[in-house]
C-alpha cells in the first residue's frame, strides 16, 4: 500500500510512541499498545478526521496510573493504510477490523472511549465480542444515525452528492480544514501538522469522505442494520458509563445524543455526565484532564 | 488521451438523472470540456485532453468540477441547488464566488 508515513521530529516529539502495526483484511492498520501487559485495558477509539495522535496527552496519563492502553488508527486514518476504494470504509468492515485487531491483542474486558466515529464502531465491536466492555466513556458520539443538524444542514447533505462530495473532501481536503472549526484555536502549529499531515494530498482522504457517507440517513442506508442493532442493545450493558460532552458541539449537541444515551444506557445518570463549557466537537483537545478523570473513574468502577 | 479527474464510487440512484440531463459531456465555464461516465453507482469524470496539451492546474480543475456540480444540483432541483453548494464550498474553507 505503498511507503508508511514517516512523522517529522516535531510532531513525533509530541507523539512519542512505539507505531505497532498488525496485518488486517488484507491491510495494515497503525495502532498503539501502551503500558504494562497485565494491566487492565483501555481502548481509545477516534474519529474523523483524526487518529491516535487525538489520544497523545491521555496516553502517558494512563499508563502512570498502571493501565494498558491500545489506540488504534481506522482504515484511512493516520499511519494506518488509506485505500482508494470507497467501499471499504463501510462501518461494519471498520467493526470487523477492530474486531480482529483486539481478538489478535488479546482484549477483553476493557474500558471504551468512544468519540465521534469511534461510537458506532466501538460499540459495534462490542455487539460482536460482548466480552470486550467493562465500562463506558462517551464523547460526542453517537450510534450511527444522522443528527439533526447532519438531516437539515446543507453542507453535510452536499458530502452525499456526486462530484461535490469527492471534490470537496477529497481535492480540496475540506474535512481536515473543518478539524480547525472544531478544535481549539490555540493549538500550536506542531499539534495542527500532526493531524494533517497523514491526509496531504487527495488519494490520502477516502477515508474522510467515506465516514460522512457512512451516517445512516434512513431504513435502506448500510449503516441503519448497525445502529439499529445498538440501540436494542445499550439497555442491556450493564456497565459503569461517563459522558465528557463538549457543550459547543453543533453536530452533537448535548441535549440530542448526550441525552439519548443517558435514557438508553442503565447506569448513565446525569450525574455521570461532564459538560465542558466551550468545547467543541473534538473534545479531547479541551478536556484531556476530565476525559482522562472520566476513563480512570469508569475503571476503578469496573474493576472494584 | 482524456485525463481521469475524480471518481465518485457511491452514487445515489436519485442523482442518476440529474447526471444524465447533465449529459455524457459536460462543458465548464472556463471552455473545457468534461466527459461523465456513469456505470452503476460508479462515476468517472474525465477532462477532454489532446496528447500534447499541458494539463490545466488543479485549482482550475477543482473549479470546473465545482461548476458541473452545479449544475447537478440545479438539476435534481429542491434543496439540492447551486448557490447552496458554493455556500457550502465557503463554509468549508474554499471561497468560491
Amino acid at each position: 500500500m505503498g511507503p508508511r508515513l514517516e512523522l517529522p521530529p516535531h510532531v513525533k516529539a509530541i507523539y512519542p510512541f512505539e507505531s505497532k502495526y498488525a496485518a488486517v483484511g488484507g491491510y495494515t492498520l497503525h495502532y498503539l499498545d501502551e503500558g504494562p501487559r497485565d494491566g487492565h485495558v483501555m481502548v481509545l477509539l477516534h474519529g474523523n478526521p483524526t487518529w491516535s495522535f487525538i489520544y497523545r496527552d491521555f496516553i502517558p496519563r494512563l499508563v502512570s496510573s498502571g493501565y494498558r492502553v491500545i489506540a488504534p488508527d481506522f482504515l484511512g486514518f493516520g499511519l494506518s493504510d488509506k485505500p482508494a476504494e470507497e467501499s471499504v470504509y463501510a462501518i461494519v468492515h471498520h467493526v470487523g477490523r477492530l474486531v480482529a485487531l483486539l481478538d489478535h491483542l488479546n482484549v477483553s474486558n476493557a474500558v471504551l472511549f468512544l468519540q465521534d466515529w469511534g461510537g458506532p464502531i466501538g460499540m459495534g465491536a462490542v455487539l460482536a465480542r460482548p466480552h470486550l466492555l467493562a465500562g463506558l466513556v462517551l464523547a460526542n458520539t453517537f450510534w450511527g444515525e444522522q443528527s439533526d443538524f447532519q438531516r437539515n444542514v446543507p453542507f453535510w447533505r452536499a458530502l452525499h452528492a456526486p462530484i461535490a462530495g469527492p471534490l470537496l473532501l477529497g481535492r480540496r481536503g475540506m474535512f481536515v480544514n473543518a478539524l480547525k472549526l472544531s478544535a481549539p484555536a490555540d493549538m500550536p502549529n506542531a499539534v495542527w501538522d500532526g493531524y494533517a499531515l497523514p491526509f496531504a494530498d487527495a488519494s490520502s482522504r477516502m477515508g474522510t469522505l467515506a465516514f460522512p457517507r457512512a451516517i445512516s440517513t434512513g431504513p435502506n442506508h448500510p449503516t441503519q442494520e448497525l445502529a439499529d442493532r445498538i440501540r436494542e442493545a445499550m439497555p442491556h450493558w450493564n456497565v459503569p458509563v461517563r459522558l465528557v460532552w463538549g457543550e459547543s458541539d453543533a453536530v452533537f449537541p448535548p441535549n440530542e445524543q448526550g441525552a439519548e444515551f443517558i435514557a438508553k444506557l442503565p447506569r448513565a445518570t446525569l450525574e455521570h455526565v461532564r459538560h465542558i463549557p466551550g468545547a467543541r466537537h473534538f473534545v479531547q483537545e479541551y478536556a484531556a484532564t476530565e476525559c482522562v478523570q472520566a476513563l480512570v473513574d469508569v475503571a476503578e468502577e469496573a474493576y472494584r | 488521451m482524456d485525463l481521469l479527474v475524480l471518481v465518485d464510487e457511491n452514487v445515489w440512484d436519485e442523482f442518476r438523472p440529474a447526471i444524465e440531463k447533465v449529459g455524457d459531456l459536460g462543458r465548464a465555464p472556463s471552455g473545457r470540456k468534461y466527459r461523465l461516465a456513469l456505470q452503476g453507482k460508479r462515476l468517472e469524470v474525465y477532462l477532454e485532453h489532446g496528447p500534447v496539451d499541458v494539463p490545466p492546474p488543479q485549482d482550475l480543475v477543482d473549479a470546473d468540477l465545482l461548476a458541473l456540480a452545479s449544475q447537478v444540483f440545479d438539476a435534481v432541483g429542491g434543496d439540492w441547488s447551486s448557490t447552496a453548494l458554493k455556500q457550502t464550498a465557503t463554509a468549508w474553507g474554499w471561497p468560491v464566488s
